[in-house]
């Protein structure tokens, strides 16, 4: 019985629970409905309220949930919200996480529509956002901020962006989003950045819009970059209409030609500026670079800040394309576009006669910064159809530029390859350019070829580049014509002894009675065993710098008939009048060699009242290892005394330049004898060789004076 | 007078004639004719022709290096090289004038070579002035030198007159090149068409090198025909254009 009561009484209590439970329910549902209705009363009579948890309101039929502590307010242009701390409101069914403070709470301003509009600012915690119509993600402290056609949002930097549009039709206005420090945003095409004219970053800041559905993206300031992972520039942008009432440069990701309005293309493999009407952007192709631009010759990347590229779309495009395996990239202009590599422009020029491919010395592109050069390119044009012209511009990593017809251009495998052959291997890969430009001659590239390393240095620094090829070609003459006369060059020979084996260098002085004689040095050559065992070898005619030993024709056999031996101790400046380091040869040619030397003529050594001083410029010629060199040098000293080293110069003859001449004003006032590098004991290199008065007396004594003292009569006329 | 002696009159004036007529005969025999040249007078008709071509091809290297000229005209490069465009306007030689200019060069430095025969001191040789004629051709430069010279050596004399020399220098071409690619120069004078001239070095089988200078507007164009060969080069032809500043097409 018991039991049967507690049972009863357990029931009852349970009864009684649950009924107190529905009842708090119904009391909870009731203050609700009771707070409801006294906001719904405040909304209808539009009077200003606060929030005390978070609740669902309806204001002119639309639904929003706001967090506790909001504040709703109306005026008579709508109403807005007051936010101070944390959370999720949800406006017309899109979450707005967002984070309120009592210093800075977030502000929905709404017009009497509903519509969120100019005074909205909200700081949001991270997450995905529709703001009219625009789906994005954005990061933690993203502070949005609604003007009338614009949502402007400043983001962290380097932040990733990249809007949607969610409904064509409901999405509407202008999107910018900036950093709100100096950084990069991430977009479909890289990483986007604005930077000053010494690119440096600055904040970035970049717009959005709903183009027909599509989503257009755009900037509008001076200069910009787009940046590779690594930091690193891809290419830079500068906006030619900043300051403009059209100042927008479009940026589009993919291959929409027909773009009404300027533009860059950027893709993985292309990179353009686009302006059917007008200026489009200006592209400077950075090291960091998608197409791999300047990263096509030896192997490295060679598209520093000392090698700038620039190109323009005017009236028309320009893309850059990324070369195939083993190609080149090529350029594609149309309009009146330009392409500017150093400081040289290209374009298409429209002429009574149709559109032709014009050059023209000097930059056309305002306000880019040129390097020293430029990188490989090949560069095809189009005419006003559509059509490309039928002649293909080469450009390589030497500033030259070659234009070819279209077969022509089909057959080269590299147009540019002879001149990397050509400066180090000296292959033999030459072919008529037709034009070229900033192309120095095949006669001045052996030119320079036979000039030493420090010699080619000089005239790079300082004609090449302070006054370009014509400057280069100039000082070239200077040193083979003004200076030397050809015939020093020409007369310059190779000597090689049978018994020692040894190489080294000597010019024909002179010839009598079909004899011709070769000045060397004594140490060259050894009195005794190499008596009339010498040959000696000319530059090849063919391969000028090569000697024809190389071409592995005979040699000139020769003797000794004078010889002053060296001093024995090895040194510069050693005075001995008998020892002079000079031998003098006879040669016996036959007729072939005979013609062959005929071609070359002799230089005269200079008499003795040719004034040589210190401090002139000569130049020495030698052909150490079959190579013949001329060499630039200054005389350091003239020693007033017969014997070995007697002349000075500042630099240091290479191996196998002993015997050869010292030339000024196309007369041999030395002779080759030794030389000295720098060290630390030692600052500057030397050249000892031997004066004049030591050759006058070496010839004199062994009865050869004519060859200084007579104009040969019998000249080395062609035959 | 009898029939006779009338008879012995006609026979005496015959002889004379004849021995006159005979005389007239051996006598030019003595002389050289321009077709054939006597053996005892080759060695002055080869150094007169040497000494002209030595002149002629100094004088084409010269004025390849000027632009046609010996003395330079204004408007110049710094370098002496004659500008064929400058404030717009075409300043190109004319073939004759090219031509004059290798005729003064030649005219000023023959005699040099000639030296009053001075090396030829075994003649006798007696010279008037000379006339130069040049022609440039397309594929060569043909010059006439007009030198009487009446030689005498022993007992015979001589007469020489017309010297030649033809210099495989294709002159005729480049300037025909020169001339098509400054027509289309003149089409636009701030820029040089590139594709223009390429057609042209296809025509004339000559290539065109473009350099820069010192002067960011200013050109030195040097033109070259691998058939022209001149003391073993390729023989160059070198003018200057100045384009007109504009800092944007």
């Amino acid at each position: 019985m018991n039991d049967m009561r507690s049972i009863m009484l357990l029931n009852l209590m349970r009864e009684m629970m649950y009924k107190k439970i529905v009842f708090l329910i119904s009391i909870i549902l009731l203050l609700g409905l009771i707070i409801s209705q006294s906001y719904q009363e405040l909304i209808d009579q539009k009077k200003d309220f606060s929030v005390s948890e978070n609740s669902e309101i309806d204001i002119n039929g639309k639904k929003y949930v706001v967090i506790e502590g909001a504040e709703v307010r109306f005026n008579e242009k709508g109403f807005q919200f007051s936010v101070s701390r944390e959370g999720t409101i949800i406006i017309d069914g899109n979450d707005f996480f967002i984070v309120g403070s009592e210093d800075k709470p977030a502000q929905f301003i709404f017009d009497t529509e509903g519509k969120l509009t100019t005074g909205t600012t909200f700081t949001t915690k991270e997450g995905a956002f529709t703001l009219r119509g625009y789906s994005l993600p954005l990061p933690e402290n993203s502070e949005v901020e609604y003007l009338k056609y614009t949502i402007s949002i400043n983001v962290p930097p380097n932040t990733e962006i990249n809007p949607s549009i969610s409904d064509p039709k409901k999405t509407e206005g202008i999107l910018e989003i900036k950093t709100k420090e100096k950084g990069f945003l991430k977009i479909t095409g890289g990483n986007f950045q604005v930077i000053d004219a010494e690119n440096n970053p600055k904040e970035t800041n970049l717009y959005f819009a709903n183009d027909n559905g599509k989503l257009r993206v755009y900037f509008t300031d001076k200069t910009a970059a787009f940046m590779n992972d690594k930091g690193e520039i891809d290419f830079t942008i500068v906006n030619p209409n900043h300051g403009t009432q059209n100042p927008e440069i479009d940026l589009v990701f993919d291959d929409r030609i027909s773009y009404s309005k300027p533009y860059v293309l950027a893709t993985k493999t292309r990179i353009g500026s686009f302006a059917r009407k007008g200026n489009g952007p200006i592209i400077s192709i950075g090291p960091g670079n998608r197409i791999d631009l300047g990263g096509n010759l030896e192997g490295g990347n060679d598209l520093s800040q000392d090698r700038t590229v620039f190109f323009q779309g005017r009236n028309g495009f320009v893309i850059l394309n990324r070369g195939e395996t083993d190609k080149i990239p090529t350029l594609q202009m149309k309009g009146d576009s330009l392409y500017n590599p150093d400081r040289e422009s290209f374009y298409i020029g429209k002429v009574k006669s149709g559109s032709k491919l014009y050059h023209k010395p000097g930059s056309l592109i305002e306000g880019v910064n040129h390097g020293e050069g430029t990188v490989a390119l090949r560069v095809l044009a189009y005419d006003d159809k559509g059509k490309k012209t039928p002649h293909e511009l080469y450009v390589n990593n030497e500033n030259e530029y070659r234009i070819f017809s279209e077969d022509t251009a089909k057959k080269l495998m590299d147009p540019f390859s002879y001149i990397i052959e050509e400066v180090t291997n000296r292959a033999e890969k030459i072919f008529s350019p037709g034009v070229a430009i900033n192309q120095p001659s095949q006669e001045r590239k052996q030119q320079l070829i036979q000039l030493g390393n420090e010699d080619r240095k000089d005239l790079i620094k300082n004609y090449l580049k302070p006054g370009g090829i014509a400057a280069l070609e100039k000082r070239l003459d200077e040193l083979y014509h003004d200076v030397l006369g050809n015939s020093a060059v020409s007369a310059s020979v190779q000597v090689l002894t049978k018994e020692k084996n040894s190489l080294g260098s000597g010019t024909i002085v002179g010839y009598n009675e079909g004899k011709v004689y070769v000045l060397t040095a004594a140490h060259v050559v050894n009195e005794e065993e190499d008596q009339e065992n010498i040959e000696i070898y000319l530059q090849s005619l063919q391969d000028p710098g090569k000697s024809t030993k190389l071409d592995k024709e005979p040699g000139i056999p020769g003797k000794i008939v004078a010889y002053s031996e060296r001093l024995g101790v090895k040194g510069l400046i050693a005075e001995n009048l008998d020892k002079r380091d000079l031998a003098l040869l006879e040669l016996t040619p036959d007729s072939f060699q005979m013609e062959e030397l005929k071609r070359r003529g002799y230089v005269q050594i200079a008499p003795p009242e040719f004034g040589v001083n210190e401090g002139d410029r000569a130049v020495f010629v030698g052909c150490p290892q079959g190579n013949f060199y001329v060499r630039g040098c200054r005389i350091t000293e003239i020693m007033d005394i017969i014997g070995t080293d007697t002349l000075e110069i500042n630099s240091e003859p290479y191996k196998g330049q002993s015997g050869g001449g010292l030339f000024m004003d196309g007369k041999l006032i030395g002779v080759v004898q030794s030389g000295r590098p720098a060290s630390t004991k030692y600052p500057n290199e030397i050249g000892g060789f031997a004066n004049l008065e030591s050759i006058h007396k070496f010839l004199d004594e062994n009865g050869y004076s004519f060859l200084y003292k007579f104009i040969i009569f019998i000249l080395f006329r062609k035959s | 007078m009898k029939g006779g002696q009338v008879s012995i009159f006609v026979i005496i004036a015959v002889l004379i004639l004849a021995v006159i007529i005979a005389y007239i005969i051996v006598s030019q025999n003595n002389i050289a004719t321009e077709n054939k040249i006597d053996n005892e007078i080759e060695p002055i008709h080869s150094f007169v022709e040497e000494c002209l071509q030595n002149s002629v091809e100094e004088a084409l290297f010269y004025i390849g290096q000027t632009g046609g000229y010996v003395t330079v005209p204004q408007p110049n490069l710094e370098e002496g090289v004659a500008f064929y465009l400058y404030d717009g306007k075409n300043y190109m030689p004319s073939r004759e004038t090219i031509q004059n200019e290798i005729s003064s060069y030649v005219d000023f430095s023959l005699p040099f070579c000639i030296n009053d025969f001075e090396m030829l001191s075994d003649f006798d040789i007696e010279k008037e002035g000379f006339t130069i004629d040049v022609t440039i051709e397309d594929k060569k430069v043909f010059v006439n030198l007009g030198y009487p010279l009446t030689i005498t050596k022993g007992e015979h004399s001589y007469y020489l007159e017309n010297f030649n020399t033809e210099i495989p220098v294709r002159l005729g071409t480049l300037y025909e090149a020169i001339r098509e690619s400054m027509d289309e120069q003149m089409e636009r004078t701030d820029a040089v068409c590139i594709s223009c001239n390429y057609k042209i070095s296809e025509k004339y089988n000559v290539t065109f090198d473009f350099l820069d200078t010192n002067e960011t507007t200013t050109l030195l164009v040097i033109v070259r025909n691998s058939e022209s060969i001149l003391n073993y080069e390729r023989y160059a032809f070198n003018y200057a254009i100045k384009l007109d500043e504009r800092n944007d097409v």
